[in-house]
């Protein structure tokens, strides 16, 4: 089975013929919104969106989760909203050095400097339900010491009944929002539980630590449920990388090692590290990509996963029938857009977007560099036609953001990224589901 | 911390293990629980009240102990010095949970601002409100008897609310406190008290119903005058 276009030169028709439709037509609307056109629906929901913005921010850690996952990814809300989010990142207040204390005493047994070598009472990262200190063991080991606010699990359920209040305000009438919540709600609680977080170290590190990958090793004697101390992985991240002004080979391999690291995750379909955030990613001394912050991890079900790889070459062939189906399955269509106005500007909308974001897979390599294609994916992300209906399967929140995290982060670098043996992936990925179905037949 | 006192918390501390599992403990009993004789318990304490009373003041004098040998302390914000003095005394009280909860308003709470718990309380608290540079411009006479009553009655509060805590962790607690300081640290930066002060000074001599206060009050000192002629 091969299902993606056999030849570059194939691939490089449907590019011609796709691609420059797309950007030619989005394009277009981009800049017409930038102009500042006569308010059209999409504005309208704009200064919508920016009210409820300014009540949302106050929610604080759950808010911004709630944005990473719907807004920035899923183009379901205004970028101007996921604008807004980022800058409440940087105001999630600190925890206080006296509850550090208290908390770890409550945790661990006893007062920092009792329990540790060394403890740096001023946190050296945020997360949005805790922050991260640096230590080090009584035994010499360099760690990092993560640590909950305390009643999170409790806040994130009133804040996410507040949270809804609000977007009822903003979606359209009728439209189903509990799956979506519910699915943010299941994730943001797995991720209370650092125990949780701690295994998934374990699994990670026995999966991907190589002399391409490291991930930090979990110190179980010095966790909880709200304490997760685990090994300091040194190294610098996407933005004191690039102040350094590296090589283009050094943005190369960087991009090259996060894009491998994805798609080894796809073709093990077993776990998938779903928050792909600069922050999140190291590269080390020694040229390894280091993968911390294991909160958020998906496992997805098979059929929703295979379906949503199968986009992929069915959006390379322009395989206007199969994505049809594909788009009914994955609740991307309610109606038949031949008939509906509105299912056929979802259809097109999402086509549209499906084909830039296969884009990459065209060729052999892909020039993530490219203003054109990042012009093309904030557009998108910008012009919505169809902002406040959510829709497709739930699982779309977290896929979709692993995805559009990467070609962000990859964008950023400014990196050229080889493709083949990743095509190669998702094909034997997609194979296996297919003899699997046929077994499961007979 | 000398010594002795470190003898006394020990002994306060071995009390209220052993008040919690039976609360008629004889000196004999708490000898053995102490690793002390009778007598030596005797000496630091007459009577069994006294020790309960110390205990609360040892969980102060350990919490003065603890912050003494803490270096950051001097970068601490006003509302992290007053999360960690409620904080550290919380966290000692929670190793004798059931004795705290038994004890807490008979020995504490019902004598008012006698027992010297109570007294190195909000002699602390007072010294961490007149520590801060920031509340430098609130004129120290302003810190009087009724906030000295203040600070009791809101930590007795804390203390209601702790009982009651059923939380993992006591979570709540931990989190009632914390934004409990914020919100008095955001109210003693905000100009808000020292404008108070301000616009008070000027009503005390200047409203119109000074006069009639003033007039209601001298009619009432003739009246009991009057009545006591």
């Amino acid at each position: 089975m091969n299902d993606f276009p056999s030849t570059p030169y194939k691939r490089g028709k449907i590019f011609a013929k796709t691609g420059l439709k797309v950007g030619t037509n989005y394009a277009r609307h981009y800049l017409d919104s930038l102009r500042g056109k006569p308010a059209d629906r999409a504005s309208l929901h704009r200064n919508t969106a920016e009210d409820m913005m300014k009540e949302f921010t106050r929610l604080r850690g759950t808010a911004l989760k709630i944005a990473q996952a719907m807004s920035i990814d899923q183009g379901m809300l205004p970028e101007e909203f996921s604008r807004v989010m980022s800058r409440s990142q940087h105001q999630v207040p600190p925890i206080q050095r006296a509850l550090v204390r208290s908390v770890i005493r409550q945790e661990l047994g006893d007062y920092p400097e009792k329990i540790f070598a060394t403890f740096d009472t001023k946190a050296f990262a945020a997360a949005s339900i805790g922050q991260v200190h640096k230590a080090t063991l009584k035994d010499g080991r360099k760690v990092a010491v993560k640590i909950q606010y305390p009643g999170m699990r409790e806040t994130i359920s009133t804040d996410l009944g507040l949270a809804k209040a609000l977007f009822k305000r903003f979606v359209a009438k009728g439209s189903d929002i509990n799956p979506y919540f519910d699915e943010i709600r299941e994730t943001l609680l797995m991720e209370t539980d650092y125990r949780h977080e701690g295994e998934t170290l374990d699994r990670f590190h026995a999966r991907y630590e190589s002399d391409q990958f490291t991930t930090p090793v979990w110190i179980p004697e010095y966790s909880t449920e709200r304490v997760l101390t685990m090994s300091f992985l040194e190294g610098d991240h996407a933005d004191p990388f690039l102040e350094r002004n590296p090589t283009q080979e050094e943005r190369n391999h960087y991009g090259q090692l996060l894009w491998d690291f994805f798609h080894l995750q796809v073709e093990s379909h077993a776990e998938i590290h779903a928050d792909t955030h600069p922050g999140n990613f190291v590269l080390t001394d020694d040229g390894r990509l280091g993968i911390i912050d294991f909160g958020c991890v998906k496992t997805f079900p098979a059929d929703f996963f295979r379906d949503y790889l199968m986009l992929l070459p069915t959006h390379l062939k322009r395989d206007e029938e199969e994505i049809l189906k594909l788009y009914y399955r994955l609740g991307v269509l309610n109606g038949d857009p031949a008939k509906n106005k509105r299912e056929k500007e979802y259809y097109e909308f999402s086509m549209n977007y499906g084909f830039t974001f296969a884009m990459p897979y065209m060729n052999d390599t892909f020039d993530f560099a490219d203003p054109e294609f990042a012009a093309l994916l904030k557009g998108f992300t910008r012009n919505v036609p169809i902002s406040n209906e959510p829709r497709g399967n739930r699982h779309f929140l977290y896929s979709t953001r692993v995805h559009v995290g990467l070609y962000h982060l990859l964008m950023k670098l400014g990196a050229t990224v080889n493709i083949g043996e990743s095509r190669e992936r998702i094909e034997r990925v997609l194979h296996q589901y297919e003899e699997e179905a046929i077994k499961a037949k007979s | 911390m000398d010594k002795k006192t470190e003898n006394k918390i020990k002994i306060a501390n071995a009390a209220a293990a052993l008040y919690h599992k039976d609360s008629r403990f004889t000196y004999e009993d708490l000898a053995g629980e102490a690793g002390l004789t009778a007598k030596t318990i005797r000496s630091h304490f007459p009577n069994r009240k006294e020790i309960f009373e110390f205990y609360y003041e040892g969980a102060f004098l350990t919490y003065r102990d603890l912050t003494e040998k803490m270096e950051d302390m001097e970068s601490y914000s006003l509302a992290e010095r007053l999360s960690h003095l409620l904080l550290t005394l919380l966290d000692l009280f929670h190793e004798q949970q059931g004795f705290v909860e038994k004890t807490y308003v008979r020995v504490i709470e019902r004598q008012g601002s006698s027992t010297p718990f109570a007294k190195h309380l909000v002699r602390e608290v007072n010294q961490i409100l007149m520590d801060d540079v920031e509340m430098l411009h609130i004129p120290s006479f302003v810190y009087n008897k009724a906030t000295d009553t203040a600070i009791l009655y809101h930590f007795h509060g804390l203390m209601r609310f702790w009982v009651r805590d059923h939380s993992d962790a006591n979570q709540k607690t931990m989190e009632l406190i914390d934004k409990w300081t914020a919100l008095a640290e955001a109210v003693a930066y905000s100009k808000v008290g020292e404008k108070s002060f301000d616009f008070a000074k000027f009503m005390a001599t200047n409203s119109p119903f000074t006069e009639v206060v003033r007039k209601m009050r001298a009619g009432l000192k003739k009246q009991s005058m009057n009545r006591s002629c």
